[in-house]
């Protein structure tokens, strides 16, 4: 059961990561494309500037998130608790997700009221011909810190099962 | 409390989080919220929690780090600096420490596709260590210009140190990114001085080439040039079309990693192994660095609210310091945090309560960037925890020990000493270009 849920979990976020590195070559293609369109035809792509900042960076910064979690590569310093002994950093390492992950529930929870809200809106930005929809990109935050959560509380898991192994072994 | 004990109270309430092994981001974050809950309350916190992931993801200016990474990786990937150090000791190993020269300038080159230094001290340390390990060279002296050089790359453009500086600081990223040309030649100029003259005074350091050896050196130089040229057009085109204003440093960069995929297909490297590991590089990196951004805006808005930058004024204004004293002031600071934190958190902590007084004695903007910048690349290099020496390490397992590369780093670090005071009694140096772009 766990193990099905951890795979369609895995799956889901691999296939938000192709996702992000898709938008990451199209944001290069874009703008190239602009650049290319506004100086030498004199002509550059209307809504450049919105679409990239509003969708390709949006989606560049949330989308990983899980993927980084999962990973463990989130940005930390390990240098203060590199002499300690094994149990103990683990159940250090449990505390710290646990903080991490009411941290990250906040932001969740406050990324899914402003979708809501912005969705009900129908937000959009002024670009200069026209509106361009901005509510969408909204939700991409909700899922990147959704998913993030997720991978929290497995990596919580992973390690109170570790610290369990662990205490039964002293125990034998 | 008054705005100053927040301010320091909360910056130390942050470092220990950071040492408990709390993500940096996570780190700023929950102090930010903290600090708004105090001040306000819980709602007034939340309220900014909602509105501050999106700011910092949807903003222009940042724009440009996606793209600056993405160029460096498909440099990286597409194996540019193996040929880009095949022409540098072609043309430099007849000179004494002549590979170790070579590997320095050709880190140079490479920092011109590439904006972080951690990137350009891994591809050098696989590519050029052996060689000069194969050659005899010192260890301390092959490993310790590897991991320093690597920083030339957070100077040339492009930088994405440059690129956060600018965008937190409301300093024009065009010219910053100009600003770092010349401090990154004078850096390199510095290092290959001191490479020779240690190669000079002590050949054992780098056993010189024979003389059939050098001769033979000759007849390929001119062909060896010929893999590197788009990278010279690349380089030459960027810092030309950004200081021109022909275009900005999002589409620099932009066009930058499209021209580098072609040239990668040109010299059939462009593989779908080379261009998903430059994509998946990409989004991962802007991940991690957007996230301490994040958790670094929330925090520095609760500074402004508890009224820190007007305090630092004051303060500064009492002491009625010139530049340069509060800039050695500062350098105690970087160089301290630079022993432990990475480079992101400490520009990102730093700034908020640093520029204010900067403001306050009317220092050039730009020249500080490019101080601070150096400072922060210096923090790569020393120990404990430097991330360039690090990253040498990993690549060359247990072949030579970690205190080896941080003793062959140390020349480099009295080096940096000598750069560091022209920069500061020189802000010229750093200001003359982007000045002149009017």
């Amino acid at each position: 059961m766990l193990r099905s849920i951890v795979r369609t979990l895995d799956r889901l976020v691999d296939a938000l990561t192709w996702l992000a590195a898709g938008f990451a070559l199209l944001m290069t293609l874009h703008v190239t494309a602009d650049l290319v369109g506004r100086t030498f035809f004199n002509h550059p792509l209307v809504g450049t500037t919105e679409i990239v900042t509003a969708y390709y960076m949006v989606a560049l910064v949330f989308l990983p998130l899980a993927v980084i979690t999962r990973q463990r590569a989130h940005i930390m310093v390990e240098l203060f608790t590199s002499w300690m002994a094994r149990k103990p950093l683990l159940c250090l390492d449990l505390v710290v997700g646990i903080v991490s992950l009411g941290f990250v529930l906040l932001v969740t929870w406050m990324a899914i009221d402003t979708a809501i809200e912005k969705t009900a809106l129908r937000e959009a930005w002024e670009s200069s011909t026209g509106y361009i929809p901005i509510w969408i990109s909204r939700w991409i935050l909700a899922v990147g810190f959704g998913l993030m959560c997720a991978y929290l509380v497995l990596n919580i898991v992973r390690e109170a099962l570790a610290l369990r192994g662990e205490r039964e072994d002293v125990a034998k | 409390m008054t705005p100053l004990q927040l301010g320091f109270g909360s910056l130390v309430a942050i470092l220990v989080l950071i040492a408990l092994r709390i993500p940096i981001g996570i780190s700023l974050g929950i102090i930010g919220l903290a600090g708004f809950t105090w001040l306000r309350n819980f709602d007034v916190a939340l309220g900014v929690l909602a509105q501050i992931p999106f700011e910092v993801s949807a903003n222009w200016g940042l724009t440009a780090i996606p793209m600056f990474i993405l160029m460096g990786s498909v440099a990286f990937n597409s194996g540019i600096s193996e040929s880009l150090f095949r022409a540098a000791r072609l043309w430099f190993s007849a000179l004494p420490g002549g590979l170790a020269v070579a590997t320095n300038l050709a880190s140079a080159a490479f920092g011109a596709a590439s904006g972080s230094s951690v990137a350009a001290a891994a591809t050098m340390a696989r590519i050029a260590i052996p060689e000069m390990l194969k050659h005899n060279y010192d260890k301390g002296l092959a490993t310790g210009v590897v991991a320093c050089a690597g920083t030339l790359a957070a100077l040339i453009p492009p930088s994405i140190m440059f690129v956060i500086y600018g965008v937190f600081a409301q300093v024009s990223i065009t010219k910053l990114l100009i600003a770092g040309v010349l401090p990154g030649l004078l850096t390199a100029g510095i290092y290959t001085v001191l490479i020779v003259t240690r190669c000079w005074l002590n050949p054992s350091l780098a056993p010189m080439l024979s003389e059939a050896e050098r001769e033979g050196l000759k007849e390929e130089r001119w062909a060896a040039l010929l893999p590197i040229w788009p990278l010279i057009v690349l380089m030459l085109g960027m810092i030309g079309g950004l200081y021109f204003g022909i275009f900005t440093a999002t589409e620099a960069g932009a066009a930058g990693a499209f021209l580098s995929f072609v040239v990668a297909a040109m010299q059939r490297r462009l593989t779908y192994a080379m261009v998903k590991a430059s994509l998946f590089e990409t989004v991962t990196t802007t991940g991690q660095i957007f996230f301490i951004a994040i958790g670094a805006v929330l925090y520095t808005r609760f500074l402004g609210l508890a009224g820190l930058s007007d305090a630092m004024r004051e303060l500064i204004g009492d002491w009625a310091l010139s530049p340069t004293l509060l800039i050695v002031a500062a350098s105690v600071i970087y160089l301290i945090l630079g022993m432990f934190l990475d480079p992101l958190g400490i520009l990102l902590i730093t700034l908020p309560v640093l520029q204010p007084m900067f403001d306050a004695v009317h220092a050039d903007p730009i020249w500080v960037g490019v101080i601070v910048v150096k400072y922060i690349e210096i923090g790569l290099l020393t120990p404990p925890v430097g991330f360039n020496v690090y990253m040498v390490k990993s690549v060359l397992g247990d072949t030579v020990a970690l205190e080896t590369i941080f003793r062959g780093v140390g020349w480099f670090l009295a080096a940096e000493a000598v750069i560091m005071v022209l920069l500061i009694v020189f802000p010229s140096i750093s200001t003359v270009l982007p000045n002149a772009m009017g």
